[in-house]
């Protein structure tokens, strides 16, 4: 018996020890981040945001001395605060991209997307000054204007190689984005000599299918749970279910089947016995 | 007397070869095999499965839970050996007790393979919301693998490699230590019918929790189920009780002649058959519930998609209500049939309703789940194919079960009564 | 077989006691399940709009969401997020007359949340604001939660944390750190924002810098934020401007604070769920 209590104590000791340690040396702590002292130039910035500075350098943005702090502050009535404790934001637009973009800014707030109270970032990447989504396969346009951007890949105008800027951008239009007449005119030039093309010979190429998208997105948007066009897999949409390989139905068979065979042919197993004393 | 234990031999058909060894070693293939599966998931994560966000819970968890069903026979025979104080079931009982350890232990395995983060299993034993039922269960079956594992020792201990072997005497460390282990296992052996009480609650408490786990997830509908819990304490018992009816032929039967009689075997296959039966009545008494007295729409259109996709009613109506009425039958009237064929084959059945259960069940919810637009929400089926590297790890879960087993056929003395206790204490 | 009638009596005599042990400790064990009932299971949260304090909530103008996918987008460059993960999910659905609209999903951050209540280690709990939040040291990786969400709202970490998001930095940058492979993660009303903001004096839902990300990206202005239960807050004023709200799946009772203006050319199809 007593052999058996001391067991039990180096037990229950042991136990607590290993509970405590794990209490102790396991126990959830947030890390503090890293960076502990104030942005003072962009060489400080460039540390932790390599890539917006890149990308500033890569612009056309580089050749004028534009400084991080040009465009991004802390916040009013923080300036105690130093910066990663608390995040910079950007100036508002009419005191960074307006001050030299004036001419765009215009067109812009003149237009229906200014009068939603969208600003230059909602289509600019800030700090490449390209066009946001560039390289995904939806352009800036479709992200917003899906019916007219399918609408146009299935025209003649995308057929012969126009997208949306062909019309909707350029010096007549600029930044409102409304097509003019002459904008039509620098294609047609002739525009009520109808069937020209037609006349002429062009063949059209098929247009581009862009039809398939759209109507998985709307059949099955919740399918993939996505929502992200490109991202939607199309043996997703077709049915589901746990799909198991045919080596396990092999498997059971044989087993079921073997079961079967013994179980009208075989014998019994083991001999029969009784309880003896 | 305990020396005179003589390994049993299972021989291919009429020849004297043994084939234990190659047995063991095909196990052990199987098993590296399946390490293979189980280092590349612990290093890579859980992104060589088939799950996905929509599938989260796929292939182990139903092994997890079917495992558990299988040592349901457990705490069953705990009651009737250690507290209705029937010993003619003492030998069986201490079967029961090993596949309850194997199941369990099966089980925690399987999961830890689960856990995005494995080396975090230890977080539920520490930080409590008991709220959560997957708390109540980890705590529970870490409890009743500590029970088990209690109960198992004294059996192990019995082998007399454990108290005659040479280097016990030679090295007085090892011998002490030995003798201390033995000191334990008394103890704990005197604390049976303790730990039988213990055990009963704990795996009460999470065979119900585990089908509560699933039932009290409204946003499922087919999942949100009253009767899910006492449905699953009870498949796990026909299962279990129906595993240890095979098990005991197997061991006093083919094994060991003589160790337990006949009609004890019989009374086994009664009791699971028994069980069985009366799964079957709640069942479709559930299954009524849910259909007919109160018709639920998403559970409708959950079951028609299901149906499409796989033979989901089907199973329900042949793997869990006919054919277990039919095996049910069988093993209920097995002192009639006097044919262990068929009893086997029987007892088969409510092993395979109780896996089903838990696979269609665990599958059910995920596999045709709800949407949530607020206008027009409908089912949404998900689609799960399981990788290699789960059928590896399931291979190698699966080979520890049966190599433990193997092993504990063969050298592992399940006899009745205590022989420390002397040979009085066997009395019927 | 001559034992066997031998024994015959005696062993009779036997089972039927024991058959009828075994019956009684089987009502036993069937009474010890119904202990278990499903009604102690779904707690009451610990925090309540009806307690006061702050409560952050957002409300979605479906009219004005145009399935740009802006918000997706922030949200991964603020969360640091690759292209599979998505706290946020613009879908495509329609009306009960076949309109069709964008519907936007954040985390509801339910009151009620079947999250909260699933996690066995309280990795996923109410901060005193209402915002369900994660402790992504303390998770295990089990995705209870994400199979008790009923909004699909979490997602799991299957890979190495990326360590720049593709969508940064044209929606934004890293704001949080990475979590951990093998953790289940969700959308945290950029909690970060919100707390330094009102560390520095600056209102959640009117400074862009206390504002999630999303809410801040919307160039349509669709989102509102702010504290629900402040009458002066933009989702107040928005909740009371709009002739109804609604919220998803109400009929769970999980209570989300992510409110909804229904489609407009069919107002009535929102009176299911209205407020």
């Amino acid at each position: 018996m007593v052999a058996s209590k001391r067991i039990i104590m180096v037990f229950f000791f042991a136990g607590c020890g290993l509970i405590l340690s794990a209490l102790l040396g396991f126990a959830p702590r947030s890390e503090a981040r890293a960076w502990q002292g104030s942005a003072q130039s962009a060489d400080d910035c460039a540390t932790c945001h390599e890539q917006a500075v890149d990308l500033l350098a890569d612009s056309l943005h580089a050749g004028i001395p534009l400084k991080c702090d040009n465009c991004h502050k802390l916040v009013p009535g923080a300036e105690g605060a130093k910066h990663p404790e608390l995040y910079y934001s950007t100036e508002s637009e009419e005191n960074t991209c307006v001050t030299c973009h004036g001419d765009a800014s215009t067109q812009w707030y003149d237009g229906q997307h200014g009068d939603l109270n969208m600003d230059c970032a909602t289509c600019h990447e800030p700090h490449s000054l390209q066009q946001k989504l560039i390289g995904s396969n939806q352009t800036t346009c479709e992200a917003c204007h899906k019916k007219q951007v399918n609408a146009g890949h299935g025209s003649t105008h995308a057929a012969a190689g126009a997208t949306c800027s062909s019309c909707h951008i350029g010096n007549e239009t600029g930044h409102g984005f409304n097509a003019t007449l002459a904008t039509c005119n620098s294609c047609h030039e002739d525009i009520h000599d109808a069937n020209r093309l037609v006349a002429s010979g062009f063949e059209f190429s098929a247009p581009p299918t862009a039809t398939e998208e759209p109507a998985s997105g709307g059949e099955n948007g919740e399918g993939a749970e996505s929502g992200l066009p490109e991202e939607q897999e199309p043996e997703e949409q077709a049915g589901g279910g746990v799909q198991l390989p045919s080596w396990l139905f092999l498997v059971a068979g044989l087993l079921v089947g073997g079961g079967v065979i013994w179980v009208v042919l075989g014998k019994d197993p083991g001999v029969p016995t009784e309880e003896k004393k | 007397m305990i020396h005179d234990i003589r390994h049993p031999i299972l021989r291919l058909g009429k020849t004297s070869v043994d084939i234990f060894p190659y047995w063991i070693g095909l196990l052990i293939a199987g098993l590296i095999f399946g390490l293979t599966g189980a280092f590349i998931v612990l290093r890579d994560g859980l992104q060589v499965t088939g799950l996905s966000n929509s599938v989260p819970w796929g292939l182990w968890i139903s092994i997890d839970l079917s495992s558990i069903a299988m040592g349901g026979s457990a705490f069953v025979f705990g009651v009737i050996v250690y507290i209705l104080r029937i010993k003619r079931f003492e030998a069986i009982g201490k079967l029961a007790v090993l596949l309850g350890f194997l199941g369990y232990s099966t089980a925690g395995m399987v999961l830890l393979f689960d856990l995005g983060q494995p080396f975090r299993f230890w977080h539920p034993i520490v930080f409590w919301q008991p709220h959560s039922l997957l708390w109540e269960v980890t705590m529970c079956v870490v409890l009743y693998l500590s029970v088990l594992a209690a109960e198992i020792l004294p059996v192990i201990l019995e082998h007399p490699f454990f108290k005659n072997h040479p280097l016990l005497a030679r090295y007085k460390i090892l011998g002490s230590l030995m003798g201390r282990v033995h000191a334990l296992s008394n103890w704990l052996h005197k604390a049976g019918p303790v730990l039988a009480v213990a055990g009963l609650t704990l795996s009460l408490l999470h065979q119900a929790s585990l089908g509560a786990t699933y039932s009290v997830l409204a946003g499922r509908g087919i999942w949100f189920n009253q009767s899910a819990p006492v449905q699953f304490v009870f498949s796990a018992m026909s299962g279990g009780v129906s595993l240890l009816f095979i098990a005991s032929v197997f061991i006093f039967r083919v094994m060991r002649p003589g160790t337990v009689g006949d009609s004890a075997l019989y009374d086994v296959a009664q009791l699971a058959g028994g069980i069985t039966l009366l799964l079957t009545y709640l069942r479709v008494w559930d299954w009524a519930v849910t259909n007919y007295y109160s018709f639920d729409r998403e559970i409708f259109l959950q079951t028609q998609m299901l149906d499409t996709i796989a033979p989901y009613s089907l199973t329900f109506w042949l793997g869990q209500a006919v054919l277990p009425i039919i095996a049910g039958s069988i093993l209920l009237a097995a002192k009639r049939v006097r044919n262990f064929r068929y009893l086997m084959a029987a007892a088969v059945v409510p092993i395979l309703a109780a896996i089903i259960t838990r696979w269609n069940y665990n599958f059910a919810g995920l596999i045709a789940s709800i949407s949530y637009d607020p206008f027009t929400p409908n089912i949404i089926l998900n689609s799960y194919t399981p990788t290699w590297v789960e059928f590896a790890v399931a291979t190698m879960v699966l080979c520890y079960w049966l190599l433990a087993f193997s092993l504990a056929a063969r050298y592992l003395p399940f006899r009745a009564g205590d022989d420390r206790h002397g040979p009085d204490s066997a009395e019927i | 077989m001559q034992a066997d009638s031998e024994h015959k009596p005696a062993e009779a005599h036997v089972s039927r006691r024991d058959l009828m042990k075994v019956g009684a400790a089987l009502l036993g064990a069937l009474g010890l399940t119904q202990f278990i009932g499903l009604n102690d299971v779904r707690v009451r949260g610990s925090e309540t709009d009806s307690e006061g304090g702050r409560k952050w909530g957002m409300l979605i103008d479906i009219n004005k969401c145009i399935g740009c996918n802006y918000c997706t987008y922030a949200c991964q460059a603020v969360n640091n997020l690759a292209d599979d993960m998505l706290y946020n999910v613009v879908t495509t659905e329609t009306t009960q007359s076949g309109g069709e609209f964008y519907l936007s999903r954040p985390c509801m951050q339910c009151a009620e949340a079947p999250c909260v209540h699933v996690c066995p280690v309280q990795a996923t709990y109410y901060r005193p604001d209402g915002i369900v939040a994660m402790d992504y040291e303390r998770c295990i990786g089990c995705r209870y939660c994400q199979v008790a969400c009923p909004y699909g709202a979490r997602v799991f970490n299957w890979k190495q944390p990326i360590e720049t998001s593709p969508k940064s930095p044209e929606f934004g940058m890293a704001e949080v750190e990475n979590r951990p492979r093998g953790v289940v993660e969700k959308c945290h009303f950029c909690s970060h924002r919100i707390d330094k903001g009102l560390q520095y004096g600056l209102t959640p839902g009117v400074d862009r810098e206390a504002t999630p990300a999303c809410v801040v990206v919307c160039p349509t202005g669709a989102r509102a934020f702010g504290d629900l239960n402040d009458a002066a807050s933009p989702v107040s004023v928005a909740r009371s401007e709009a002739l109804v709200t609604l919220r998803l799946r109400e009929e769970l009772s999980t209570e989300p604070r992510v409110y909804y203006i229904p489609p407009n050319p069919k107002p009535e199809d929102g009176q299911e769920a209205g407020a």
